[in-house]
């Protein structure tokens, strides 16, 4: 039991920062529920709203409880000592099945529906899934595992019935639990791949498939790398045209699923805007950030007392990547749109594609020279904020399709990226290299 | 009386994509004893004993601990071993004190008074963190962490690579205790010859997959040496001294080094060729180059 007691507290204490503003999160979030309750809302409009706040804060929460699985999922004893693993994992599926049970019960109480009750398990397993986001090992499971549950959930656009829809999402819960309990995350990388272990971690490919890729995709679109050799961009970006991949990847997603969807277009794209965002705003920089001590071994040749000539090429690279992984995702959008007659979807996947971009140039700076605890803070802030945005966002966007690119709030919106991206860069260069180097 | 051997291991093989790194390996570590294990960087010692620990799975071969298969192992069996890995991360978050506490709750005969003592004896703050502590800090808080078991079998890998002369010192001791105390059995991987001959009574050289030497240290000690054969035109190297390595012949003779005990005495090789060989004794550190250099 004192083992148990012990687990959950390292559950939860390893990252305090984080852990506060997950906090403040599901205070405002259970705030707004409260409201929910006592306004006079519809029924089922009530129940969709706050089954989507719970979905949300499960997902953090089974992100951040997920983190600190892993750390602890990483020591020798899990692959050796049952009681180890034993504990850690029942005690982070009770952490997570009491506290989401805990957040739609009364939810599910207060507001009359006729929803199955198969639907108070919903956040558990979103929880779950959302904690791939740091246990899965690549980056291709880390982006399409924890969206499952909300692919299974389209399928109630196609009139599947919501019980079976739940069973389903239950029942892959489950499948995901037994292969977590299952799998080691002991040295992740094999030494086979400890030359270049982010290129095999992050995509799950073997390094030499990546090197291909990036080869193929260095001479169609990015032929200055190869000009310019193994240059600071080649040295902190490795992966970045393998993530020009990824962009590929969920345009061709994208395409089939909304050949197979009817209705619910903007859904999916809504779902689809918010993985570009976690594989092109958090992706590129985390992996930039786990690169970046790679540049510690020819730091020296840059001479000016201050790096700014080094910490300049850092920054423009990243840029590149951004714009690449950018202009490939935004133009399959656009062909997709095209071809499938979606103009209006399309104009809507497309601003929220360029916002994006924009939103990922103008923080890389600041991310790049955060420590890890507050990088997590940043990203969850970004993410929080980019989910209330699309939701009240996409509204304006329909209103003012015509006029979209020429109103004064895109003005005032990329006045404020501007700003943004000035005062990081100015952080950035002020700090020091050595410091910005460590970053991990 | 044949006593069954603690770690048992019989044609392991395991291989990286083409590269070979355990080819049929066999070994057998007897209880009570400790192992140097030493070998080139790149030779398989992390793979080995971290098979040796089940955190890898070899390809072919058997591996048992107490005569039994990892699978076979009780819980209470598991809980006899401690291993301290090369490199190891995470709990970066917890104080030392939290950490000690934390892992010692899932070992029944975790000691808290020598785990306490360790950590005064060896400077360890309790209240720092983990993640603040040095590469040699963070060395000493798991070999802390791995003898506070009080193992029966300890497994470590490079121990004493990030510490100072002066905590490589206390370290061996303990050891050496440990093994008095518990009759505990320690295999441990290192290049730092010296170490060996301080607190192994056996070494081994894990080279081209294989245990190619495997030998008491005291033995190996009094064997292996440097041999210059003399006589009055260069001496190739014939069956009879096929024992001798690294073989250099000379215009009066040859020069080559002894690098395990031989079947036969330097006396008696020297009187079948009619020549005189005079031997210089090598030091642990000099043996292990010359058989890496004979290995090629």
């Amino acid at each position: 039991m004192r083992q148990v007691r012990q687990t959950l507290w390292n559950l939860f204490s390893h990252s305090w920062i984080t852990l506060i503003a997950i906090t403040i999160l599901t205070i405002v979030f259970v705030s707004f529920q409260l409201i929910i309750y006592v306004a006079e809302i519809q029924q089922s409009d009530a129940f969709k709203a706050s089954t989507m706040t719970n979905l949300v804060l499960a997902c953090f929460w089974g992100i951040y409880i997920g983190g600190a699985l892993l750390r602890l999922k990483q020591y020798y004893l899990w692959k050796i000592n049952q009681c180890f693993r034993q504990t850690l994992v029942t005690t982070y599926l009770g952490l997570l099945g009491v506290f989401n049970l805990l957040l739609i019960f009364p939810a599910y109480l207060n507001i009359n529906s006729n929803h199955s009750p198969l639907v108070l398990v919903a956040p558990f397993c979103v929880s779950i899934f959302a904690s791939q986001v740091v246990l899965a090992k690549s980056l291709i499971l880390r982006a399409i595992v924890p969206v499952t549950p909300f692919i299974i959930g389209q399928l109630y656009w196609l009139n599947v019935d919501e019980s079976l829809i739940m069973l389903l999402i239950i029942a892959s819960t489950c499948g995901l639990i037994y292969y977590l309990y299952q799998s080691s995350s002991y040295r992740r990388t094999e030494p086979q791949d400890m030359v270049f272990p982010v290129a095999s971690q992050s995509t799950g490919f073997k390094p030499s498939i990546v090197f291909k890729f990036n080869y193929f995709i260095s001479l169609m679109i990015a032929n200055h790398i190869t000009k310019n050799k193994k240059n600071v961009s080649w040295s902190i970006l490795l992966p970045h045209s393998k993530l020009a991949i990824f962009s590929f990847f969920y345009v061709l997603l994208i395409f089939v699923f909304l050949i197979f969807l009817g209705g619910a277009k903007k859904s999916m794209l809504e779902v689809f805007t918010l993985i570009f965002i976690s594989t092109s705003l958090i992706a590129i920089v985390m992996e930039a950030r786990q690169l970046l001590p790679q540049v510690k071994l020819f730091s020296h040749v840059f001479t000016e007392v201050d790096h700014r000539r080094l910490k300049n090429k850092i920054l423009i690279s990243l840029d590149k990547a951004f714009t690449y992984n950018g202009l490939i995702f935004i133009t399959g959008a656009f062909l997709v749109g095209q071809l499938l007659s979606l103009e209006s979807d399309a104009l809507y996947f497309f601003s929220a594609s360029i916002a994006t971009l924009l939103i990922a140039m103008a923080l890389h700076p600041l991310l790049l020279c955060l420590t890890w605890i507050n990088v997590s803070l940043t990203q969850i802030l970004v993410v929080s904020v980019y989910f209330l945005a699309i939701f009240f966002v996409s509204g304006w966007i329909e209103a003012n399709h015509n006029s979209l690119f020429y109103s004064w709030e895109v003005l005032l919106f990329f006045i404020c990226l501007v700003i943004t991206r000035t005062l990081a860069q100015v952080l950035f260069w002020k700090k020091p290299l050595e410091k910005l180097l460590k970053t991990k | 009386m044949m006593t069954t051997p603690i770690i048992s291991i019989a044609n392991l093989s395991k291989s990286y994509q083409n590269n070979l790194v355990l080819n049929s390996l066999s070994w057998d570590i007897e209880q009570g004893d400790i192992v140097a294990l030493l070998g080139k960087n790149g030779a398989g010692k992390s793979t080995l004993l971290e098979t040796i620990m089940n955190l890898r799975n070899g390809d072919q071969g058997e591996l048992k601990l107490w005569d039994k298969h990892w699978e076979q192992l009780d819980q209470p069996t598991r809980e006899k071993i401690g291993f301290v890995a090369q490199d190891i991360k995470g709990f970066e978050w917890m104080r030392v004190s939290d950490f000690l506490s934390y892992i010692g709750g899932f070992f029944p005969t975790w000691n808290k008074d020598y785990c306490e003592q360790l950590q005064s004896r060896w400077n360890l703050d309790p209240k720092k963190r983990v993640g603040d502590l040095s590469g040699g800090q963070s060395q000493i808080l798991h070999v802390i962490q791995a003898l506070s078991i009080k193992p029966e079998l300890l497994i470590l890998d490079e121990p004493v690579a990030h510490l100072d002369p002066s905590m490589r010192r206390q370290f061996l001791s303990e050891l050496i205790e440990l093994t008095c105390e518990l009759n505990s059995t320690v295999v441990f991987s290192s290049h730092i010859v010296s170490d060996l001959e301080r607190v192994a009574n056996k070494v081994a050289l894990l080279q081209n997959g294989i245990i190619d030497y495997y030998y008491d240290v005291e033995q190996l000690k009094s064997s292996i040496a440097h041999v210059k054969i003399s006589a009055d035109i260069p001496i190739e190297q014939t069956p009879l001294f096929t024992e001798f390595v690294n073989w250099r012949p000379l215009t009066n003779g040859a020069t080559a080094s002894v690098v395990r005990p031989l079947e036969s005495s330097i006396e008696n090789i020297a009187a079948q060729s009619n020549t005189n060989i005079e031997t210089t004794p090598l030091s642990l550190e000099d043996w292990y180059l010359e058989v890496s250099h004979a290995a090629g």
